[in-house]
């Protein structure tokens, strides 16, 4: 009943917003901030109770009869839904506090704030649901509200595109996804998501692969993992905002929450597992790379959540849950830290760049050192809550590859050996480049000369303390996880991370130090413009899908015209024209006509005669 | 109850009627009470249903008209029409608003009202009838003041568009009529819910396969399937907004209906057989005019080639199964009764 208020609220409140917005007592962003509060109020009472009393506790009635498997509307409540539910509404209430601030004096900011509420509602029934088709509604609404809200200025054709971009290329996946749910529903008989998690080890091998494989292009459509990824970069031309909560609490995390969701159904099928391991692989190492040579703060962040997302598939791809859903509420702290500081930059700066900042820290103390905080979580350093949480994923990726050595500790994960140990390379690579990045863009943005000319003044107060209060979990975090063994640092994977970090990090310093007003890419050379342009993967595909796409589209309409609609039209020309034939002997001319009549009774005349 | 059935009818043609005697001024006004009278007839219809046995014929009325023929007056809805039914007459009763404050040029808002009335007499009257004969009057009725209402009030190529959205549809009715006389013929009665009874028996299976071709190619037309679909375009781009959004939302489901309530149940046989070379054409038919929506720089054209890619859909969620002659598939109707809403809404806006 809780849960079921939990996702209904927010719902009502988009509702409510989009109907009558502008006149409500408060305006737009009352309703959308008492409703956000309160689901996260009740969000935090299930968590606790959760806390208190752990289980399973589904509430559901059914809904459809649809004469063969049922679709039942309902909840389902365990630890995993409950805390992610938690980070879910606290970074959804953060970003609709901060919006009051950032989107001040929008004429549309009505609608934009009952899009996040609907987006809230969407990511909450993910989270929540307990039957696999309600959950791909949700899944489905937040693909049609990231449209909306990343296409908020729509006048603008770069930022159409993007939001065109990131419909098609996240639907490309749900295809799949859709089919996947179908085939694992029918394999157990059921959607509810409690039947088909107890039915997936009995479930023929081929039926348990097959629908995880496609449940998983959905996820990695949704996650922005390659080959699906490169929506989401473009997709920073949307307000920064939406770029937090895309990034952080909701859409991209829903990808991976779904695959933790249902984790027995993936470890049940070691095909899929290796899939994931390599597709994580490529991904975190390829966009950390790509953050590396980025300009724009915002897509720095972009690319480094590619990466993150990567890293929590990788965590759940070793078999280790626990570590995959912790980096994915670290990281929902700190990443929708780090873009609401960035959104605090940008409207300083008044520019994206961060060739055009550089010298900030003296300006925005307090946007300094939250970021500094953000970005050293996401760097994993001691203390922070990345530390932990990314820690616990390199120590279960060692095991998978075959550490059983040091630690004598069974796999629990079906992964083969070879790419379990791609994996951790690629994570152990991937902690050295997102150092490496992650200082780069503190250095350029809050050190060195500053390459701006505006007068830089601290946020408001209202877009400040959603940083200060969202920089204390991304800080403080990593403790909650203590209490779980599997969570716990361990000392030589944590020296392992802490030596690669070091080694980006201070390559990067070593070179900036050279020249503080340059941009410390520059060491690698032409190397850097590859991995700018993200290696190209865009103007492949604009070879590849689109541009082919569109020459097929025209060539249907050249055909349907000349072919298919030709074809009627010129058959009636025929006819008419063979009118025009018979035409010739219906002239109006009655001596024809009265000639005919006489040749033809002359004609019977002399036909009886000889006949007869 | 079979009363509300044939007041779903009557009221539009008696408002119909009322409108040619009433003045010019009044005379939109008459028919949006006249639709929305129709629109209340079909919520109390919706409302007199029994929800429990939606497979089977309810409100019905069943009254000899034309003995020497074995016509018959009889009328009724079960779980497939009945939404359709409700869903024409709402959407009649929304173009009627729209009228309300737009008259399309050149004006003469008493013809145009009577047109759509006679139009939703008509496209009510498809859904309800279960007479062969019947439906087939019905099924024409509506082309005449679907001509009429583009070559009156559409846009500047109306004239071609008119003639061949008139000349296509009536050679697809002629090509329909000769299956339901082979169906007749073969059976010796028109009452469609016998007929859907028999399921086919009696029949041979090449006579199954032809007349199954008559009428399932002549409600291709309508449909439109590819690549029978070329009036389609033209039709949509030069009728009025109302005229665009009956034949988005009304009329291109009628030849659905018309495949999932005769063509499939009376020849089962003929059904299976040709089933596969259905779902082909469906499924080039989905891809072939989403291509052609992309590339497509007029609105309404983009919305004629869009119906024409969701009528893959309904075909191939409606492919014959054993089951299929009792129970029609909920899903093909449920996606038809949605779809006119985001189709006929778009040519609206």
């Amino acid at each position: 009943m809780t849960a079921a208020l939990i996702i209904v609220l927010p719902f009502l409140a988009a509702v409510v917003g989009l109907l009558w917005g502008p006149r409500l007592p408060f305006g737009p962003a009352g309703i959308a901030v008492v409703a956000t509060g309160a689901s996260t109020v009740l969000t935090t009472l299930v968590a606790l109770g959760q806390f208190a009393d752990p289980g399973v506790a589904e509430a559901a009635v059914v809904f459809t009869p649809t004469g063969d498997i049922p679709i039942t509307l309902g909840t389902r409540v365990d630890g995993l839904s409950a805390t992610v539910a938690v980070m879910v509404g606290a970074v959804a209430l953060a970003v609709q506090v901060y919006s009051i601030g950032y989107m001040r004096g929008d004429p549309r900011y009505s609608s934009y704030a009952a899009f996040i509420s609907l987006f809230t509602a969407a990511m909450l029934l993910v989270v929540l649901s307990a039957d696999l088709l309600t959950l791909y509604v949700g899944w489905e609404v937040m693909g049609l509200c990231s449209y909306l809200l990343i296409g908020h200025y729509w006048y603008d054709r770069l930022t159409s595109g993007a939001a065109v971009k990131a419909f098609l290329m996240t639907r490309l996946g749900d295809v799949g996804f859709l089919f996947g749910i179908f085939v694992l529903g029918y394999g157990a008989g059921s959607f509810r998501v409690g039947d088909v998690l107890a039915a997936a080890g009995e479930m023929p091998e081929y039926l348990v692969v097959l629908g995880t494989l496609l449940l998983l292009c959905g996820v990695v459509g949704k996650s922005a993992q390659f080959p699906l990824h490169s929506w989401l970069p473009d997709a920073m031309v949307g307000p920064t905002p939406i770029s937090a909560l895309i990034h952080a609490a909701t859409m991209v995390a829903a990808g991976m929450y779904v695959v933790a969701r249902l984790h027995p159904a993936f470890l049940a099928a070691p095909l899929t597992l290796n899939v994931l391991g390599v597709v994580a692989a490529v991904s975190m190492l390829g966009s950390a790379l790509a953050a590396l040579a980025q300009d724009d703060l915002k897509r720095v962040l972009a690319y480094s959540t590619i990466s993150q997302l990567a890293v929590m598939g990788a965590g759940l791809a070793v078999g280790a849950r626990p570590a995959g859903v912790f980096h994915l509420l670290t990281h929902g702290a700190f990443k929708a830290l780090l873009f609401l500081c960035a959104g605090a930059v940008i409207t300083a700066v008044g520019s994206n760049l961060m060739s055009e900042m550089g010298g900030l820290r003296r300006g925005m103390p307090v946007t300094f050192w939250t970021m500094t905080i953000g970005l050293a979580a996401l760097i994993g350093l001691p203390p922070t809550s990345g530390f932990f949480s990314k820690d616990a994923i390199v120590a279960a990726a060692e095991r998978a590859a075959g550490g059983g050595a040091w630690f004598a500790y069974s796999p629990i994960s079906a992964i083969s050996g070879s790419v379990a140990w791609i994996v951790l390379v690629a994570v152990l690579a991937t902690i050295a480049a997102t150092a490496a990045y992650a200082t780069r863009a503190w250095l350029r943005t809050f050190f060195g000369p500053a390459r701006f000319r505006t007068a830089i003044r601290e946020a408001p107060p209202v877009m400040r303390w959603p940083l200060v209060v969202l920089a204390v979990p991304s800080l403080l975090l990593g403790f909650f996880g203590l209490p779980v063994e599997s969570l716990r640092p361990e000392a030589a994977s944590s020296l392992l991370a802490l030596l690669c970090a070091a080694a980006g990090a201070l390559l990067v310093y070593a070179v900036w130090r050279f020249d503080p007003a340059a941009d410390p890419v520059r060491a690698l050379g032409p190397a850097a413009r590859v991995f700018a342009r993200a290696f190209g993967v865009d103007e492949l595909y604009d070879a590849a899908v689109v541009r082919p796409t569109r020459r097929l589209a025209r060539g249907v309409l050249d055909l349907d015209l000349g072919v298919v609609d030709a074809a009627v039209v010129r058959s009636g020309r025929t006819a008419r024209s063979l009118g025009g034939v018979l035409r010739v002997l219906q002239n109006g001319n009655p001596q024809l006509y009265v000639t005919g009549v006489l040749a033809g009774a002359l004609l019977i005349v002399v036909s009886v005669a000889v006949l007869s | 109850m079979g009363a509300l059935t044939v007041l779903l009818v009557a009221v539009p043609l008696a408002g119909c009627l009322a409108v040619l005697a009433a003045p010019e001024g009044a005379a939109v006004r008459l028919g949006t009470a006249a639709s929305g009278l129709t629109l209340l007839v079909a919520l109390a219809m919706a409302a007199a249903f029994d929800y429990g046995g939606g497979h089977r014929m309810q409100l019905q009325v069943d009254a000899p008209w034309v003995p020497a023929i074995d016509l018959r007056f009889h009328l009724g809805v079960d779980g497939v029409s009945l939404p359709l039914a409700v869903l024409t007459a709402l959407l009649t009763a929304l173009c009627f608003v729209y009228s309300l404050r737009y008259v399309p040029e050149p004006g003469r808002p008493r013809a145009l009202t009577a047109l759509l009335l006679l139009l939703e007499v008509g496209m009510l009257g498809t859904f309800v009838a279960l007479d062969l004969l019947l439906f087939f009057v019905f099924f024409e009725v509506v082309l005449v003041p679907m001509y009429a209402l583009i070559a009156g009030w559409g846009g500047p190529g109306r004239g071609p568009a008119a003639y061949k959205f008139i000349l296509y549809t009536l050679l697809g009715s002629g090509v329909m009529l000769v299956g339901l006389l082979v169906l007749f013929a073969q059976t010796g009665t028109l009452d469609m819910v016998a007929l859907i009874d028999r399921q086919g028996a009696g029949m041979a299976s090449w006579v199954q396969v032809l007349g199954f071709l008559a009428v399932a190619g002549g409600l291709a037309v309508k449909a439109p399937m590819w690549p029978l679909h070329s009036w389609l375009p033209d039709a949509h781009t030069e009728a009025p907004t109302v005229g665009s959004v009956l034949l988005a939302g009304v009329l291109l489901k009628m030849g659905t209906y018309g495949l999932i309530r005769i063509a499939v149940p009376m020849y089962p046989d003929g059904a299976a057989a040709v089933a596969p070379f259905l779902g082909a054409f469906a499924a080039v038919g989905i891809i072939y005019a989403a291509l052609a929506c992309l590339a497509q720089r007029d609105l309404k054209r983009l919305v004629a080639f869009s119906s024409a890619a969701t009528w893959g859909s309904y075909c191939s969620a409606s492919r014959p199964s054993p089951r299929w002659a009792s129970t029609p598939p909920c899903s093909a109707t449920s996606h038809m009764a949605s779809s006119p809403g985001c189709c006929s809404s778009s040519p609206a806006g």
